[in-house]
């Protein structure tokens, strides 16, 4: 439970969190963690440069703790990235590291999505991979600088589902704090509520639709983000099939989808209506009322209906064959002469 | 030299601050680069729109005079068209982007010379008061054709850049179209159309000027920075 301001008692998921300040600026870091780099190197055609990789976001990106964030149906690779917040309280212009911490009013904690599908080597990294409506969270609140002793000695990690996935520890900064202010301020002139996030550690994974994602700093806070689906934003027809519930004759929708992923290619093969208690219900309040019409029904009708099934699964055994093998992997030939043949002879 | 709030009118005309441009939105430079854009570390020529944010100590008003840092001779003029938008734009389609758009006005670009384009180069491009826009903003019902519009820079007076806003790699509706996909603007929120190639540099003591087309003239004077 919460306690607003105003007195009021909500429960938690009754209130939508802001982030926790009027944000200004948003300043991002790239390449800012040692094994971060390292985990990179790879497929990075440069090394750790001397200038801090430095880029910007939009108000758009950012959303508070318990929000939800659009994974879209049709990237491979979008991955999250806990990162500590450094709000800056003072204006900053020409600030020497020295007394940079005087323009440090708080912290809290990041979690920046990146689509890494979309990234293009032009300014990178490209804003349509790190300034997506909703891909920068931050909160869970703000935390005084005076109540964060040392922020150069930060446990941080991220769980995923519960599992833990990222974990590092502000001490492995490549440019700390008080040389990014002062790097900034150089050529820039910081104002209360621009935030700086610091860089992500080593670790980061792909997301899928419906994982939870915490990101904790130790002394700062824990920021939860939940992925959603394109559905939840009327995007619909990334995703080249759609399945809904069928109760009744009639098309019934769900509040939470799942996605079918073809295991040879990691495509989403279909978007699926996810059934909860109230489909269930209604689905077996429509099989009761349907019953007793169907019990009335003379025992040859009802032969020739059920066969009828059966005839149509042997009209259509080489697509269904091949949805089934693209849903399960199966190869076409067990499911084309066995499996679905199998399915139509239940009804024969 | 900084405006945390830049008030041009009344609403819808009032901007919010948040300014993205789009980079090498221009057929012809992108061309120029020829081979060069599919060699490292580019690799291959750009898909979506290339953009940057433009914070908010980068603002500046026409008359606002900008720094040039010491040690640099001189700044690149980038005059772009500026799009202000009118309503919030979502997933905008193409043929009715510009009905998102309240109007139109200049800014001027400014930055330190690119040896690259690979990253962001905020310390080259996002210096205190290196976007100035200006003078006023024109209503979008005053400007049937955003995108044949005559640009012009000048250097104390004498015309050294003319181009028109035609030659984008992407139209004002296409890039509001492509933007908008994955990143919502706002009311009062600016989006640059994006400088042409071969921008004139401007040096400390002069003035720079750039005309667009109906919307005015944008002025601006280069002071040294004091070291």
């Amino acid at each position: 439970m919460i306690r607003l301001t105003d007195g009021r008692v909500l429960p938690e998921d009754a209130v939508v969190r802001l982030p926790p300040f009027e944000v200004g600026t948003i300043i991002a870091l790239g390449l800012n963690c040692a094994d971060h780099v390292k985990e990179l190197s790879k497929e990075l055609t440069v090394t750790t440069q001397d200038e801090p990789l430095v880029f910007f976001k939009g108000p758009g990106a950012l959303i508070g703790h318990r929000g939800c964030t659009r994974r879209p149906a049709d990237v491979k690779f979008m991955h999250d990235g806990c990162e500590l917040a450094v709000v800056i309280g003072k204006t900053a212009a020409r600030v020497k590291a020295a007394t940079a911490f005087e323009h440090v009013a708080g912290y809290t904690v990041c979690n920046d999505y990146a689509v890494r599908d979309h990234l293009e080597n032009w300014y990178r990294p490209n804003l349509r991979v790190k300034n997506r409506d909703g891909g920068t969270v931050l909160g869970l609140w703000f935390v005084p600088a005076a109540d964060v002793p040392d922020p150069h000695k930060l446990a941080l990690r991220t769980l995923v589902n519960g599992q833990l996935t990222q974990q590092g520890n502000t001490a492995d900064l490549i440019n700390t704090i008080p040389a990014l202010i002062e790097y900034l301020s150089s050529f820039m002139t910081l104002q209360a509520g621009d935030v700086i996030l610091t860089g992500t550690p080593d670790g980061v994974v792909n997301v899928n639709v419906g994982d939870e994602v915490v990101c904790e700093i130790d002394g700062i806070g824990r920021l939860v983000n939940t992925l959603i689906s394109d559905t939840h934003f009327g995007r619909r027809g990334a995703c080249p099939m759609r399945i809904h519930h069928l109760i009744n004759s009639k098309p019934v929708e769900s509040r939470d989808d799942f996605e079918s992923v073809n295991p040879a290619t990691q495509d989403v093969l279909a978007e699926v209506a996810a059934g909860g208690a109230v489909e269930i219900n209604a689905a077996v309040a429509a099989a009761k009322a349907a019953l007793s019409k169907w019990a009335g029904l003379p025992a040859t009708d009802r032969v020739c209906l059920l066969r009828k099934l059966g005839e149509l699964i042997t009209a259509n055994v080489s697509q269904i064959a091949r949805t089934e093998t693209q849903d399960t992997g199966q190869v076409i030939g067990q499911t084309g002469k066995q499996l679905v043949p199998r399915a139509a002879d239940n009804f024969t | 030299m900084t405006h945390a709030a830049l008030t041009f009118g009344l609403s819808p005309f009032r901007l919010s601050g948040v300014e993205y441009a789009a980079l090498l939105n221009h057929a012809p430079q992108l061309a120029a680069l020829g081979d060069a854009a599919h060699q490292p570390p580019c690799k291959a020529p750009p898909q979506a729109p290339v953009l940057a944010v433009k914070p908010r100590n980068t603002l500046a008003r026409d008359g606002d005079m900008v720094v040039v840092p010491a040690g640099h001779a001189a700044l690149a003029m980038g005059a772009s068209l500026v799009v202000v938008i009118g309503r919030t734009a979502c997933r905008v389609p193409l043929a009715s982007a510009l009905a998102v758009v309240a109007g139109y006005t200049i800014a001027n670009m400014l930055s330190l010379p690119l040896a690259s384009h690979y990253r962001p180069a905020v310390r080259l491009m996002a210096r205190d008061g290196f976007c100035p826009l200006g003078p006023s903003i024109t209503p979008a019902a005053q400007v049937p054709a955003p995108d044949a519009l005559a640009v012009a820079v000048q250097i104390d007076g004498v015309t050294a850049w003319q181009d028109s806003t035609g030659q984008g790699v992407r139209s004002v509706a296409h890039l509001i179209a492509d933007v908008t996909e994955f990143m919502t603007l706002q009311p009062g929120d600016v989006l640059l159309l994006g400088v042409a190639a071969g921008a004139p540099l401007g040096r400390a003591g002069q003035q720079a000027s750039i005309t667009i087309e109906d919307l005015g003239c944008l002025t601006n004077g280069l002071i040294a920075e004091i070291a």
